[in-house]
């Protein structure tokens, strides 16, 4: 709980000390604001308690909540440091930009640690205003309006939607608390269509916001037309938040309906996995290729959420490790890139301007893939090999689908590896420091994540 | 220090080495190069004489645990014993004196950090090799002194000349080696399989206290599986052709490698499995004649080679064959007698001879050298003295290591003593005949050649030297029961204290008679060979012919037997045909085609779920909709 209000004071104090005209400011609020909370998380984990005891039932930081936030706390610290490049090229944005994402971030830890549905309705709207907003920062930009007002329409039919399942739900349990909601539908007070429908209806919102086919087509525009950073975050950040809260809900709450969504879910996952890899093989923008691979890879994720395992907390925090930083790595170096149609091509030859950030690409690129020993294979492995016993056609399928992923992985890597024609004119790409230190950070997490996972 | 750290520093060491060169070499000057590779490997020496000095018995030092599954645990260990602290000491020290001789011999090449990299990384592989507890480690040292040996062979690959050969010949000694391996992984599987340990002690044990032994034909497998892996590394037929074409490497490298030490790995390997081939009597009497088989062939070659290399790698080859045929013998401790004076005679013939090409400004044929003793006296003492000792010369040390191997084919069978003899005097002659031919007569070389004529630097003439001297007294360390009464075999006592196995194979010795006999005609054999040589090349002035001259015997010898010719028509040829029918057929016809048929469609597919999306919001919002009817209808299908 003390983090979380750290982190919420930490984002205040940055918009307001951003009057000062002076981004190193804002930065350094951010970043120890994060730090300590992020340190208080770790400290919570080995104590058990925090600092500060509210008689607040609406948040219960338990510890899988911990983990997860820790790494959303992680991301966003890692995130910020590497954009702060950008965020400071508009003074009198940078305060804004980075308080925005620190907000998206109070969200997202109450999506985390929600204990009904209030607080988690609460939370999913704190996440997602502030991401409507960052969307569209670009004000000069048409791609990125548009990305906005795609993103806002469609996430708001989808608020609309969550309520209204949540409205059945209630309607069915008499509860917003996932305890009394759980318990009620286990013993069997609440069934019938009234139940099954909410919990249907209440999935497909956390589809759209996962981004599963066929609730994904908002995404590749608007992850093509946001700021670069903000991609990167909602990739991260809110899809890992989002997971986990659908793990939570359903494989907690909603656990006496396990055959009812799990059937859908697993269409649903098959379809999903089918789409994000085959479109994302012809796409010749960065951006929206990572759309897609996103898509995919929630595609992935959602079979940790699918298969009645007691390891499936665990399995898919070693997922989203292991896409995370693999996404806020492949996010700064395009930052760096900085091409103006964010096309594929741009990034020829980035290997041979500078090695480090090659090295750094072909972690990140090797792990999404799921090449071991990288992180990205533990966390492909551990959740499929959960579930194979389970449901082998969907694993088989999941497997097939990434062996397509692996060709679009594979393709962006040899283009950034390429050979320039002309060495000598080839001119270096410089990253500052803060974001060789994250870049650096995310390829260490790529490499030991396995060892993270034994 | 005890004796674990001390074994472990003498492993970190030429790591070290070969690790600072490795990254930071290329912008080291080349004298801090040289020197630190070079130091540290008198350090390990340093260290593995004080170690010698400690040992008593067996240490077993665990490093770390590789691989534990239920059937098979797989330790990262040490062991030290006599056996692997006298290989180390003999690796440790050759392997310094060559590192020294390389400082001055590679001072003018490019890759000179790369070189001694490569070098100080092959100490290291085969000292995994010889101090491994178990066949793993063993395994583990035996790939990485080959992977070692192949780079070094193709150091200069980017020869203008020659460089495609020096990458063929690198490529032939990797291929040939890696069937020799093969063979041993084999091996490894089948005691695995039979026994549940690859330990060198708890092997011992089952064998030798607790009497598991399996059935004779499993023992006749693994210890044929274990030869295979030796005559691959050892250069036996039929594996041998790679080891003369691996003097394509530079000169040191073939006398550290491919004389001193890689190429005694398999006689390391079965002398540490003597217990078992001790049970396989079969596997016994092939190694011998094979080796015997080997050491003739080789000899013969040898006799008409006219590359100073070549004659020298035969010799190491028709050498490593009398290893074999002693190891058959059961002979083990004469065997190792025989690697270690072996390994100084030869390390020193090898070092003259790049001593040699140096001064000629890399002219390797003999027939375009002769009377360079005047202007490299050093080097002509130095090899005279090599010369003298692998042909058995009385009173240096390959007279004794040589003598004890004949003894004891004496005592196995007298016709195996007569082809031994045979092959010994051939020794004696090709050597002499290369002797006088490079060393007396006149030069016949081209005018420039001889104005370049130098002798070489101190830290190229230093460590022949100290070979010369060792190879002179080397025969002290196992001397015959036969002059003294105190103070021989010392070699044998010190192996079979603590190695196991050595100690229940008690040798017999000839009495004094026999062997006076057979030490005098050794003796007159070889002084006459030396008079008969001197007299053909020296006052004669008898050279050797063109290759075009050669006939008969003469020309067969020149052309290796045809050896090459045959296994290109038998093997290498007939894979080249199989790789390139599976191209055209399996690879283009089937494989490409059904692969760019699967790429199509997929493709395809992508495109058609592509266009789906759409770009207009009210589409996504419908599908978003369309997405919650199904779902509702799937609850009213299903439910």
């Amino acid at each position: 709980m003390d983090a979380l209000i750290i982190v919420f004071v930490t984002g205040l104090i940055s918009m307001f000390i951003a009057m000062a005209k002076k981004p190193v400011l804002v930065l350094a609020t951010a970043m120890i604001g994060l730090s300590s909370a992020l340190a208080l998380m770790i400290n919570q984990w080995w104590t058990g308690t925090g600092f500060i005891q509210l008689n607040y039932e609406g948040l219960l930081f338990d510890k899988p909540s911990i983990l997860y936030s820790s790494l959303a706390i992680s991301f966003v610290l890692l995130i910020i440091a590497g954009g702060y490049s950008y965020f400071k090229q508009e003074v009198e944005h940078t305060g804004e930009y980075i308080s925005l994402l620190i907000f998206s971030l109070v969200g997202a830890m109450c999506m985390i640690a929600f204990t009904d549905l209030f607080m988690f309705f609460l939370g999913l709207e704190i996440l997602s205003i502030p991401i409507y907003v960052m969307v569209g920062s670009k004000k000069r930009d048409i791609l990125s309006t548009e990305a906005s007002l795609k993103y806002f329409f469609t996430g708001s039919l989808a608020t609309g939607i969550l309520l209204f399942g949540t409205a059945w739900v209630y309607g069915a349990t008499g509860s917003f608390k996932i305890n009394e909601i759980s318990a009620a539908i286990l013993d069997g007070s609440a069934k019938g269509a009234l139940l099954n429908v909410g919990i249907l209806i209440m999935m497909a919102a956390f589809l759209f916001k996962v981004g599963a086919a066929p609730f994904h087509f908002w995404s590749p525009d608007v992850y093509g037309g946001a700021p670069t950073i903000v991609t990167g975050f909602m990739a991260a950040v809110v899809k890992l938040a989002g997971l986990f809260a659908f793990l939570k809900l359903f494989t907690f709450t909603f656990w006496g309906a396990y055959p009812l969504w799990s059937g859908a879910l697993f269409g649903i996952i098959i379809l999903t996995v089918i789409v994000g890899n085959l479109s994302a093989l012809a796409q010749t923008r960065f951006k929206r290729m990572l759309a897609f691979s996103s898509i995919a890879n929630a595609g992935y994720a959602l079979i940790a959420i699918m298969n009645q395992s007691n390891w499936s907390t665990w399995n898919l925090w070693m997922y989203i490790y292991g896409y995370g930083f693999a996404i806020i790595a492949l996010i700064i170096i395009s930052l760096l890139v900085n091409d103006e149609n964010d096309s594929i091509e741009g990034f020829r030859g980035v290997g041979r301007k500078n090695p480090f950030i090659g090295f750094v690409l072909t972690v990140s690129l090797l792990s999404l893939a799921g090449v071991p020993p990288l992180a990205g294979f533990f966390g492909k492995y551990m959740v499929f090999a959960a579930a194979f016993k389970q449901y082998p056609v969907l694993v088989i399928t999941a497997i097939a689908t990434s062996g397509i992923g692996m060709v679009y992985y594979l393709r962006f890597f040899m283009t950034a590896m390429a050979k320039e024609e002309n060495e000598s004119t080839v001119e270096k790409l410089k990253p500052s420091i803060l974001q060789t230190i994250v870049l650096l950070i995310c390829a260490i997490a790529l490499l030991i994540g396995g060892y993270i996972a034994y | 220090m005890a004796i674990d750290k001390l074994i472990l520093l003498i492993m970190a060491l030429p790591l070290l080495g070969a690790f600072v060169n490795g990254t930071a070499g290329k912008y080291l000057p080349k004298k801090i190069v040289g020197t630190l590779a070079t130091l540290v490997m008198f350090a390990a020496f340093g260290l593995a004489l004080m170690v010698f000095n400690r040992l008593h018995d067996t240490q077993i030092i665990h490093l770390f645990q590789v691989l534990n599954l239920d059937s098979i645990t797989l330790n990262a260990r040490l062991q030290v014993d006599s056996l692997s602290i006298w290989m180390t000491l003999v690796v440790t020290g050759v392997g310094a004196l060559i590192h020294l001789f390389s400082m001055g011999y590679m001072s003018h090449d490019k890759g000179y950090y790369k070189f001694f990299t490569y070098l100080n990384l092959f100490i290291f592989a085969m000292l995994i090799l010889v101090l491994g507890s178990n066949y793993f480690m063993l395994f583990f040292g035996w790939e990485g002194v080959g992977i070692c040996s192949y780079l070094l062979i193709g150091f200069h690959y980017s020869d203008l000349e020659k460089g495609m050969l020096n990458s063929i010949a690198a490529r032939k000694a990797f291929i040939m080696n890696r069937i020799g391996d093969l063979g041993l992984l084999v091996a490894l599987f089948l005691i695995l399989n039979q026994f549940g340990t690859l330990e060198y002690n708890e092997l011992a044990d089952r064998i030798l206290v607790d009497k598991l032994i399996p059935s004779d034909w499993m023992m006749l497998g693994i210890t044929l599986m274990l030869f295979i892996g030796a005559t691959g590394k050892s250069a036996q037929i039929p594996l041998f052709t790679w080891l003369p074409d691996a003097m394509a490497g530079p000169t040191p490298v073939s006398a550290l490698i491919h004389a001193a030490t890689m190429v005694t790995a398999g006689i390391f390997l079965v002398v540490r499995s003597n217990y078992l081939f001790e049970l396989a009597p079969t596997t016994q009497d092939i190694m011998l004649y094979v080796g015997l088989a080997t050491s003739l062939v080789a000899a013969f070659i040898a006799m008409r080679q006219n590359d100073i290399k070549k004659v020298l790698a035969y010799s190491t080859v028709s050498q490593l064959g009398l290893l074999f045929v002693a190891l058959g013998m059961g002979a083990y401790t004469a065997a190792i007698f025989h690697v270690t004076t072996h390994a100084f005679f030869k390390a020193l013939l090898f070092l003259g001879s790049g001593s040699v090409i140096h001064a000629m400004s890399d002219e390797q044929d003999i027939r375009k050298m002769g009377g360079l003793k005047k202007f490299i006296p050093i080097t002509h003492l130095t090899f005279l003295i090599g010369t003298l000792a692998i042909a058995g010369f009385p009173l240096l040390s390959g007279f004794y290591s040589k003598d004890e191997i004949l003894a004891h084919a004496v005592m196995h069978n007298g016709v195996i003593y007569a082809v031994l003899m045979f092959s010994v005097a051939l020794t004696a002659i090709y050597m002499f005949r290369m002797y006088f031919l490079v060393f007396h007569g006149e030069f016949r070389g081209s005018a420039e050649a001889k104005h370049h004529l130098h002798e070489s630097p101190l830290n190229m003439t230093l460590p022949l030297i100290v070979l010369a001297i060792l190879s002179v007294f080397g025969g002290l360390l196992n001397l015959p029961g036969l002059f003294f009464e105190k103070g021989t075999h010392w070699l044998s006592h010190f192996l079979e204290h603590n190695t196991r196995g050595l100690e229940l194979i008690h040798s017999v010795h000839l009495e004094t008679s026999q062997a006076m006999l057979l030490m005098g005609s050794a003796v007159v054999m070889t002084i006459c060979i030396l008079i008969a040589s001197f007299v053909v090349y020296v006052k004669r002035g008898s050279l050797a012919k063109a290759d075009s001259e050669l006939t008969g015997w003469e020309l067969a010898s020149n052309k290796k037997l045809y050896f090459d010719e045959v296994y290109n028509k038998l093997f290498v040829q007939p894979i080249e045909w199989i790789g390139k029918m599976s191209h055209q057929v399996i690879e283009v016809a089937v494989l490409n085609k059904s692969i760019s048929v699967f790429t199509t469609a997929i493709g395809k597919t992508g495109d058609l779920v592509r266009k789906w999306q759409t770009g207009y919001v009210s589409n996504y919002l419908l599908w978003m909709v369309l997405g919650i009817v199904g779902l509702v209808v799937y609850y009213l299908l299903k439910f």
